[in-house]
């Protein structure tokens, strides 16, 4: 292929650019920076130690034993208490729409008594009016008032705030009985149109359709309190998990009882261990599972605004769902397995090459992509204003293949710089940590999981590293040939990733994210890293995420720039 | 055999409002040289830029081997070496890695063409120096080299004597003789320096403001001018002298800058000397015109004359 022999051409030229000895330099001192800084910590364990003889272990579980059973059926008694509290919404909300109709109504009398006013002297009725609209509002507020701590509808925090300042401010603008004694009738008249026009309740009508009642799907929530309540949790009759997990317990303890040999106190604290993190599994399995099934369907941040959430994270409760799923069907601890690793964090107490090659690949595959930026930005516009692109274009290829030449050279230049550091990186992690070799617990867009080798998870970072750099890429080429001038276009393509960088350092599951493109190139937080990931170079995924989605976005918007670039250059003339 | 190896068809472009070229005709036959002259904006560099694809026509066809430029660039390119404007380099790259690097862009050229074409343009003892480091001479034979890599049918040089000193001109000169003569390439070239042109090329076409004024051989050029005169005064009062040469021998003259031409014999002369000395008008010089190219080419750019 004619292309090729030109992206090879290119390549050639790009390799012997002053510039690449800078940026090999800046990669291996930032590998030797790294790796003298490199100590992870442990993400996840969140679990109670044990220290002593086996009786002084077995003393300390009982006594937490009590607890961790409480917690989770507690757990299981809020579950069926909201489960029933929605399923009892109807009433509340209609309360709340009652009361509403019964303000407007009152109000309608008011007006009513005012116009009598007209041909009457008689303040009687007006005053009754005023009156009872008053109590009516009280009525309202109070009850909207018992709506404010607990679960009862879809309402945002903003509309209820809204609606009852309303009421309350309402409220207080009419008098009381003993104050309408001093009124007379021009002051009656002047308070009623003062009130009409200030608070017209018919301006809520909006709000009290938009009301709906939570809904559950009742075989939905009766598997998840199947799964992590009643097939897990401890009680004194029946048979559950926890009560085997316990029986063997005791009946390893009465067999160990005095032995002094580590290697099966520690055999007993891993039971106790499996213990205490299957019963966390349980309740927080709960606590998700709940919050999914009434926020499916909408949006993280219409669910971050409703009463009684905060920070909804679809994509990241149901990864740890289903993390915690996976434990309780394999009856493990949280730290008796390896996760994808996360910034300067590890799920198991030991790092290994594959922990360290993926969070120094996180740095280094900046710089790599920043190189790519800077190669490819010039690749037209630098060529161009130093008159080179004239010398490329007298040659015997269409200007389709001079474009798609350089990107591919690009492409290769960086799949270079990218095996080369990974490699590397690989090694010096290997001599460091040695290349353990424990499965890793691989979690795929929130919806499928799998126990995989480690060197997958390295497969599958470098190539979202390959996806995301070839976005920037073609990014970086349509600046070029947008641009005139090399430095513009170097300078902006730079400032464009820095941005995009620091967006998604900082902000990368904020909802506005979300309608960025570039958001989307860094698709390895669809691989178990999201709920791993506590610092802010970890990875994320961006709101309201799928896997799919992200990955369409992320090569259609490649294609599309790579395409208007074509498009640019075919009808330009180079000077 | 003679083959039409370059041909441009009515060719226009514009820039804006400006013509740049209007209606370019204009055929090379194989083994021709042609030397393209033209004041500062008058087309030479849009309409080369045009034959090398890197100019959108506005108007016109251009063939280069019967290959039309926009149609079936790739066929009609492969058959062009081209240099345009100073030559632009890689300046991190040594001389043969330019050389090597534009050589790759094509299919079966040899690597030892890259030294042939180093020791045509005597560039084969700076090879491997970076071309950063090159003077303008240096660059000139580069950018001369790299357009005779592929044995093109057609070069297209712009300017290629630039920064050259004599010996590299009679150098290049000598292999551009050669190359139309041997291989019987077809060369369009561009220079400032006429004198070199005057040597070299075996027909002149003149373009001014877009238009081009003709193609004619020096020969041809000359005589075109003879009739103005063979004989010319230098004199510092050109216009005065003018007048008396008229009005005393009753002969024709043509003044220009700071010479009258006329048609004397030399006893003519030699009292037309007399006779502007008794009249106080100094004579620095007198006797045969020998016109050069760029006495011809400033008469006929400043005149508009048509050939």
């Amino acid at each position: 292929m004619k292309v090729f022999r030109l992206a090879k051409a290119e390549l050639y030229k790009l390799l012997q650019r002053p510039a690449l000895y800078i940026i090999t330099g800046v990669l291996v001192i930032a590998l030797a920076v790294f790796a003298v800084f490199y100590s992870p910590q442990r993400s996840t364990s969140s679990l109670s130690t044990y220290t002593g003889t086996m009786t002084e272990i077995n003393t300390q579980f009982e006594e937490r034993k009590t607890r961790f059973d409480n917690n989770l059926n507690q757990k299981i008694q809020e579950i069926e208490e909201n489960y029933y509290k929605i399923t009892n919404t109807t009433p509340k909300l209609n309360e709340t729409k009652n009361n509403y109709e019964l303000i407007v109504a009152r109000q309608n009398s008011l007006n009513s008594a005012v116009i009598a006013l007209s041909s009457s002297e008689d303040l009687t009725s007006a005053k009754n009016a005023l009156t009872s609209l008053k109590e009516q509002i009280l009525t309202a507020r109070n009850s909207l008032q018992s709506l404010n701590t607990e679960i009862d509808f879809y309402l945002t925090r903003s509309d209820y705030d809204s609606y009852y300042s309303f009421l309350d401010s309402y409220y207080s603008q009419i008098p009381t009985v003993a104050q309408l004694t001093n009124y007379n009738k021009t002051a009656i008249i002047s308070l009623s149109n003062t009130l009409s026009t200030n608070y017209n309740i018919n301006e809520r009508a909006e709000f009290m359709n938009s009301l709906k009642a939570f809904e559950l799907d009742q075989e939905e929530v009766d598997e998840y309190l199947e799964k992590f309540g009643y097939s897990l949790a401890y009680s004194t009759d029946g048979q559950s998990v926890l009560n085997t997990l316990y029986a063997e317990i005791t009946e390893f303890y009465s067999q160990n009882i005095s032995s002094q040999e580590d290697s099966v106190k520690e055999q007993f604290i891993e039971k106790l261990e499996l213990y205490e993190s299957l019963s966390l599994a349980g309740q927080r399995g709960l606590d998700y599972s709940f919050t999914l099934s009434i926020t499916s369907g909408l949006t993280d941040s219409y669910s971050s605004s409703l009463i009684g959430f905060e920070s909804v994270n679809t994509y990241s409760l149901k990864e740890q769902v289903l993390t915690y799923s996976f434990e309780i069907d394999n009856l493990l601890s949280q730290d008796s397995y390896s996760r994808s690793p996360a910034f300067f964090s590890t799920s198991t107490s030991n790092p290994t090459a594959y922990d360290f090659t993926i969070t120094a690949m996180r740095i280094l595959s900046i710089i790599i992509i920043i190189a790519c930026v800077f190669f490819a930005s010039g690749m037209i516009a630098g060529e161009s204003s130093q008159g080179t692109l004239k010398m490329l274009a007298i040659r015997p290829y269409s200007r389709n293949k001079i474009l798609l030449g350089k990107f591919i050279a690009c492409i290769e230049f960086l799949l270079l710089l990218l095996f080369i550091s990974t490699l590397a990186t690989f090694i010096v992690g290997g001599c460091m940590f040695g290349f353990g070799s424990a499965e890793v617990l691989l979690i795929f867009n929130a919806s499928s999981l799998a126990l995989v080798h480690p060197i997958c998870l390295v497969l599958i970072y470098m190539l979202a590293i390959i996806l995301e750099a070839s976005f920037f890429i073609s990014l970086s080429l349509l600046a070029s040939t947008l641009i005139r001038s090399g430095t513009v276009s170097v300078v902006g393509s730079f400032a464009i990733y820095l941005v995009t960088l620091l967006i998604n350092i900082f902000a990368g599951s904020a909802v506005w994210a979300k309608f960025l493109p570039s958001t989307h190139a860094n698709l390895y937080g669809f691989f178990g890293g999201v709920s791993n990931s506590v610092s802010a170079m970890g990875f994320f995924v961006p709101a309201d995420a799928n896997f799919f989605v992200s990955l369409s976005i992320t090569l259609v918007s490649s294609f599309l720039m790579l395409a208007l670039s074509l498009v640019i250059f075919r009808k330009r003339d180079i000077s | 055999m003679v083959e039409k190896v370059l041909q441009l068809e009515n060719v226009s472009k514009s820039f804006g409002p400006r013509k740049a070229v209007d209606g370019v005709s204009l055929t090379i036959n194989s083994g021709e040289i042609i030397g393209f002259l033209g004041v500062n904006g008058a087309g030479k560099s849009t309409t080369m830029k045009m034959i090398l694809g890197l100019t959108n026509l506005d108007e016109g066809k251009i063939y280069i081997d019967g290959y039309d430029i926009e149609g079936e660039f790739e066929k009609a390119i492969a058959r062009v070496g081209g240099m345009i404007e100073t030559p632009t380099l890689y300046p991190y790259l040594t001389g043969a890695q330019n050389l090597k690097y534009f050589a790759s862009l094509y299919k079966g050229v040899p690597s030892s063409q890259i030294n042939n074409v180093a020791k045509l343009v005597g560039l084969d003892a700076r090879l491997k120096d970076k071309v950063k480091n090159y003077s303008l001479g240096m660059k000139q034979r580069l950018g001369i080299a790299q357009a005779l890599l592929t044995g093109p049918k057609l070069l297209i040089l712009d300017e290629p004597t630039n920064g050259l000193d004599a010996n590299g001109i009679i150098e290049i000169k000598a292999t551009l003789k050669n190359l139309a003569k041997n291989n019987d390439t077809a060369i369009l070239i561009s220079s400032h320096v006429l004198s070199i042109l005057e040597s070299l090329c075996d027909k002149i076409a003149i373009i001014d403001g877009g238009k081009l004024l003709g193609v004619k051989t020096l020969a041809e050029l000359r005589s075109a001018y003879k009739m103005y005169g063979s004989t010319y005064i230098k004199t510092g009062t050109p216009n005065l002298a003018g007048q008396l040469i008229k009005k005393n021998f009753k002969i024709d003259a043509k003044v220009t800058s700071n010479k009258v031409l006329f048609n004397a014999s030399e006893d003519k002369l030699a009292s037309i000397i007399v006779m502007l000395t008794k009249n106080k008008i100094p004579v620095y010089s007198a006797g045969e015109v020998e016109y050069s190219l760029e006495d011809l080419f400033l008469n006929i750019v400043g005149n508009k004359a048509i050939i």
